[in-house]
């Protein structure tokens, strides 16, 4: 009897190097995002130019937070994988890990 | 990963920015945000090289950009303290936490992306090393 043959799972082409991957995360995490929100800061801090830095730079250390918890799962599972995969990996639980990466997508 | 939400309100940011450079309707506007996302998107299926390369030249444009504006901002801003504050903010009290507190919600959706980085692990070269020296 012949057995069904067996295909290896296709990958994606591996190009991007830490030049890339640098500009990537500073691209994404500076959006335009950056040009439409310093007035609104501004305006909700009333005006002190001290307090509104200060939020600029507890949202920075709570993104840098968030983002070496990503990386530190990412490098677990180094192949091609959305949140869901990512939160699967870190939690036994497949339905929280799923509403997860639902809700941060 | 494709963020619809993502996609179409910096897609619309663009042709904001472009109506105050170019005398446009907001039908051209539309339109233009249209042509964006269809032309970034051509990018993206071109190839991974290909779109990594214009994500880097766009971000070196945009930290450029960024740092001679706030050069000229620090050295020539004057009316900043003339501002309207926001409603309903409180300056003082509990209520001043409560006025950081929605001040945060704005920034972090500037900051938005962080994880976005991390889905690409599956394009790159030997990914431990890259990701280990980046953080």
């Amino acid at each position: 009897m012949r057995t069904p043959r067996q295909h290896p799972m296709p990958e994606l082409v591996r190009t991007l190097r830490l030049r890339d991957l640098l500009l990537l995360f500073i691209g994404s995490v500076i959006g335009s995002g950056i040009f439409r929100t310093p007035g609104p800061i501004l305006r909700q801090v009333g005006g002190s130019v001290g307090l509104s830095l200060l939020v600029w730079v507890v949202g920075g250390v709570l993104s840098l937070l968030g983002a070496l918890t990503y990386a530190s799962l990412r490098l677990r599972i180094p192949k091609p994988a959305g949140c869901i995969a990512i939160f699967a990996t870190a939690s036994a639980i497949s339905r929280l890990s799923f509403m997860a990466g639902v809700s941060s997508s | 990963m494709i963020a619809s939400g993502s996609v179409a309100a910096l897609a619309r940011a663009f042709s904001e920015y472009l109506a105050r450079v170019l005398p446009i309707s907001p039908a051209g506007q539309t339109f233009s945000a249209v042509v964006m996302i269809g032309i970034v998107t051509a990018v993206n299926v071109w190839g991974t090289r290909k779109s990594s390369d214009l994500q880097n030249w766009t971000t070196l444009v945009k930290m450029g950009v960024i740092i001679i504006l706030s050069a000229l901002l620090l050295v020539l801003g004057r009316n900043y303290g003339h501002i309207p504050y926001a409603v309903g903010i409180a300056l003082h009290g509990l209520g001043a936490w409560s006025s950081f507190g929605l001040a945060m919600i704005t920034v972090l959706w500037a900051y938005e992306g962080w994880q976005f980085g991390t889905y690409s692990a599956g394009e790159v070269v030997d990914p431990q090393k890259p990701f280990r020296a980046l953080f």
